[in-house]
């Protein structure tokens, strides 16, 4: 069987290989590296731990190919305006279309987009310098008013999906045609790494006005610079992009496939059908049920590529339950079996998650990150200790309300396996079924004085360690479901915050960290690999995440 | 005629008003929030959960939703998608004329092999007919969810005879070769119990006093099935074919999912799981128009074919 497809053992470390000739070396914290495929390695230093099978990338496409079937699973998107655009499938669309100032490489660090440099002249102003030679794709320049438009729409538009990732911003002005100067309102480090989503996409100002009701919507137009153009969406049935000629970026080896064709088949098997039966050329985000049959494909293979993607169980602390106690977390954490999980849930391509900030997080200071995460105990179930942790915390047969949704099968067999790892260990747990409607109470602020904890598979959307952390360790952070509070790691994040040098960040990142493993703020059981197929007719994909969600990966897909 | 197809329709209007309102009870009291579908599951500010439901009006009070929704369908509005955010016009235009064609596919399917099984069975007697009925029993027990994976898995993979989902890139064609499979696996269990009624059917036309009178007065053994078993032998399966048609457009359900075929019952089934109430609200009121009509046609055949309907309505 033929693989197209770069297999990178012996990832323990967490070292990003560059496979493809993007360039791994950290950026200055005041610029981004200028130029997408300066030559430079990074390499691997520390000894393997294990031997995980994880693909960094796929070789880029040689030759050219007329058309490309991807599929994406998890259904049609709901609109391809890169200001909504939030979930895998929007975004596998949307980012080969619209470009954002900033890119996530391969390998994690930050590449120029749109903006040649982004530069954070103090803690609370960041510049942006636009290239001179970037049009729409009616031939109009990008220019920095229509970045300004699209910045101001994407942090102030009630229904943006990136508000909140830019609530730091003050005010974007546009200094001159190619100069954007944005003030914060507080120092805001990852400011700069949200530049590098889609929050900072820039869509034509008068197209848009001129378009306000359907731009972006199924069947809708839009006007964006990237690699590719749409072509027609079809709701229901395809969106078709082809290859722009007048990208800026063009060249030799780039844009080989000259159109992509995106179906939307969620049902698992049909999409299975359709891979195997050479309908589908390639998708991203397999669920686990389709990883079995699709191993056994002979027109294509299966990989699982790095990412930041975890799975982790979120105690509540801050309503007065048991988990209250960090000695209860711990004895959670330590009746866990954590090899079928595993097993289970990733198909076997996850790892112990040691911490919230997976190795495919680290877009800076790898070393150090690297180094800490190496210092991190292992996850590994003790029964014997986690009894002995039970009985200190001097609460008997501790009660444990485990959530899970009822619609969804994977969320209550995974609740099912935590209830009896817990009543193994003297907990006294039950399962509370809960449906959708309890999603807003789940993931808010809010007081869940019903429920002990529950399951998330999450992910940081950029590569630096300081977003997950500081929306799990902060009181008021975007994902701090669980009402962890705790007045140290909250100072240390604020100053993270506030610090550009990512070498000096980093320690202070990794101090926090060292803390909230310890305390386990949440408990992370095992990474999330994202499982891709590609036939042998393609190769080229960027399948690690974010990448796949932030940079243009349709350019580099080819003939093998 | 008129008084009896006055009534037909007025039931059918009432039946269609009946099914809407019981499916909208449904869904508003089914669990679950559409602004999750909505939001993606990301977290989101509470000014911006605001913002959507005061665009999707899903604060207003159950009857309001109700009847406004109903005053928009007879102005030819069916709604905004809350899921697909887009009205939901546009989203059943290009899924009308895929499932219409891949439920005709089928029902032609059905008629022409259950009919002619069915008659073969009941003329011939002996092996072929125990043979034909107890494949035919086999077959109307298999649902529609496994025959599609067993004929995607048989032509499509291991014989590769058959492209395996979707409908091909648009040529007539193409879509011939796409549609084979689906309309199999939405036809089987229906041609079965086509073939076994129709047989049942014949069976007991054919031990009837008046084709016993036929046959002894010597008319030939061709004329006497045409005119007299299958003239009246069909009859039943004219009553059934309106209630089959009705039920393939349900079973496209799960073809359709199957398949990968983006017609009307994947739409319905993506959007009850997404609570998608208006989605859910306009398919439900395509099925059951489409019920209602196919069985006021079936009762005006019944009226010209059959005279014992004319004289009771009379």
């Amino acid at each position: 069987m033929k693989r197209p497809i770069i297999l990178v053992t012996a990832l323990a470390s967490g070292f990003v290989l560059a496979a493809c000739g993007g360039a791994p070396a950290p950026s200055e914290p005041t610029a981004a590296a200028p130029g997408p495929s300066a030559a430079s390695s990074a390499a691997s230093a520390a000894p393997a731990e294990s031997a995980d099978s994880l693909v960094i990338d796929t070789p880029p496409g040689t030759g050219p190919v007329q058309n490309v079937n991807w599929n994406l699973g998890d259904g049609e998107p709901l609109s391809i305006d890169p200001t909504l655009t939030w979930s895998g499938s929007q975004n596998f669309v949307g980012i080969n279309l619209c470009e954002s100032l900033l890119t996530i490489a391969a390998d994690g660090s930050i590449q120029p987009g749109l903006a040649t440099e982004v530069v954070q002249q103090d803690p609370t102003t960041v510049v942006a310098t636009l290239r001179t030679d970037a049009t729409f794709w009616d031939g109009t320049p990008v220019t920095a008013a229509d970045a300004a438009f699209s910045l101001d729409r994407a942090r102030t538009d009630p229904t943006s999906q990136y508000a909140g990732d830019l609530a730091s911003i003050a005010s974007v002005t546009a200094t001159d045609d190619t100069t954007l100067t944005i003030t914060l309102s507080k120092p805001d480090v990852l400011v700069r790494s949200n530049l590098a989503t889609s929050a900072s996409a820039v869509v034509s100002k008068a197209f848009f006005e001129a378009n306000k009701d359907t731009f972006g919507k199924p069947g809708g137009p839009l006007m964006c610079s990237g690699p590719y153009k749409l072509d027609s969406w079809t709701p229901g049935k395809s969106i078709v992009i082809s290859a722009n000629p007048a990208w800026w970026g063009k060249g030799e080896g780039k844009q080989l496939a000259k159109q992509i064709t995106y179906s939307f088949v969620t049902d698992p098997s049909a999409a299975v059908a359709g891979m195997k039966s050479g309908a589908i050329d390639g998708a991203f985000l397999l669920p686990p049920s389709a990883i079995p049959p699709l191993q056994q494909a002979t027109n294509g293979a299966v990989g699982f590529g790095r990412g930041t993607a975890f799975q982790a169980w979120v105690p509540i602390i801050g309503s007065g339950g048991p988990l209250e106690n960090p000695k209860l977390r711990e004895a959670l954490a330590k009746a866990l079996d954590y090899p079928s999980i595993i097993k289970n849930d990733t198909a076997g391509a996850g790892s112990p998650a040691k911490a919230l900030a997976t190795p495919g997080s680290w877009g800076y200071a790898v070393d150090a990150y690297s180094a800490a995460w190496d210092a991190l105990p292992t996850p590994a179930q003790d029964i014997e200790a986690a009894k002995q942790l039970v009985a200190e915390s001097g609460v008997a047969n501790p009660r444990l309300v485990i959530a899970a949704f009822s619609e969804l099968p994977d969320s209550v067999n995974s609740a099912l396996v935590l209830q009896s790892a817990a009543n193994a260990v003297g907990f006294d747990a039950s399962i509370k079924k809960i449906g959708f409607d309890y999603a807003n109470t789940l993931f808010s602020g809010a007081e869940k004085p019903d429920i002990d904890i529950f399951q998330t598979n999450y992910l940081s959307l950029v590569t630096d360690p300081l977003s997950i952390y500081s929306q799990v360790g902060l009181p008021k952070g975007a994902a701090n479901w669980g009402g962890y509070d705790n007045p140290q790691v909250a100072e240390l994040l604020t100053k993270a915050l506030g610090t550009t040098d990512e070498a000096e960040r980093a320690q202070i990142v990794i101090e926090a960290q060292t803390i909230m493993s310890k305390e386990y703020a949440w408990i992370p059981t095992t990474t999330s690999p994202n499982g891709f197929f590609l036939s042998n007719s393609i190769t080229g994909a960027v399948v690690t995440a974010p990448a796949n969600l932030w940079s243009p990966w349709a350019t580099q897909l080819g003939a093998p | 005629m008129k008084s009896f197809l006055g009534r037909r329709i007025l039931l059918g209007v009432v039946t269609i008003l009946a099914t809407t309102f019981l499916v909208h009870i449904a869904l508003y009291l089914a669990p679950g929030d559409p602004i999750d579908v909505l939001t993606a599951g990301k977290p989101t500010t509470p000014e911006r959960l605001e913002a959507l439901r005061a665009q999707y009006h899903l604060d207003d009070p159950f009857l309001t939703r109700y009847f406004s929704w109903l005053g928009g369908v007879l102005h030819g509005d069916f709604g905004q998608s809350a899921a697909f955010n887009t009205d939901v016009l546009t989203l059943l235009t290009p899924r009308v004329p895929t499932t219409i064609l891949l439920v005709s596919c089928a029902f032609i399917m059905i008629m022409a092999f259950g009919l002619s099984l069915g008659i073969v069975a009941a003329l011939r007697g002996g092996a072929i007919d125990t043979a034909s009925m107890a494949t035919a029993t086999l077959v109307a027990a298999i649902p529609a969810f496994v025959s599609s994976f067993l004929l995607i898995n048989v032509f499509a993979l291991r014989l590769g005879w058959l492209p395996a989902i979707g409908l091909g890139d648009g040529s007539p064609l193409d879509t011939a070769r796409h549609l084979v499979l689906p309309s199999v696996a939405l036809a089987l269990a229906a041609g079965a119990f086509v073939a076994r009624t129709t047989r049942a059917s014949v069976r007991a036309e054919l031990g009837r006093d008046h084709v016993a009178t036929a046959t002894v007065r010597g008319i030939p053994r061709r004329l006497v099935i045409s005119r007299h078993v299958l003239r009246n032998g069909l009859l039943p399966i004219l009553s059934i074919a309106g209630l089959l048609l009705a039920g393939l457009i349900v079973g496209t359900a799960f073809v359709e999912q199957a398949f990968a075929i983006e017609g009307l019952g994947k739409l319905l089934v993506t959007a009850a799981r997404q609570q998608d109430l208006a989605v859910v609200q306009a398919v439900t009121l395509i099925l059951v128009v489409a019920f209602v009509v196919l069985n006021i046609l079936v009762d005006i055949l019944y009226w010209y074919l059959d005279p014992r309907v004319r004289s009771e309505a009379a």
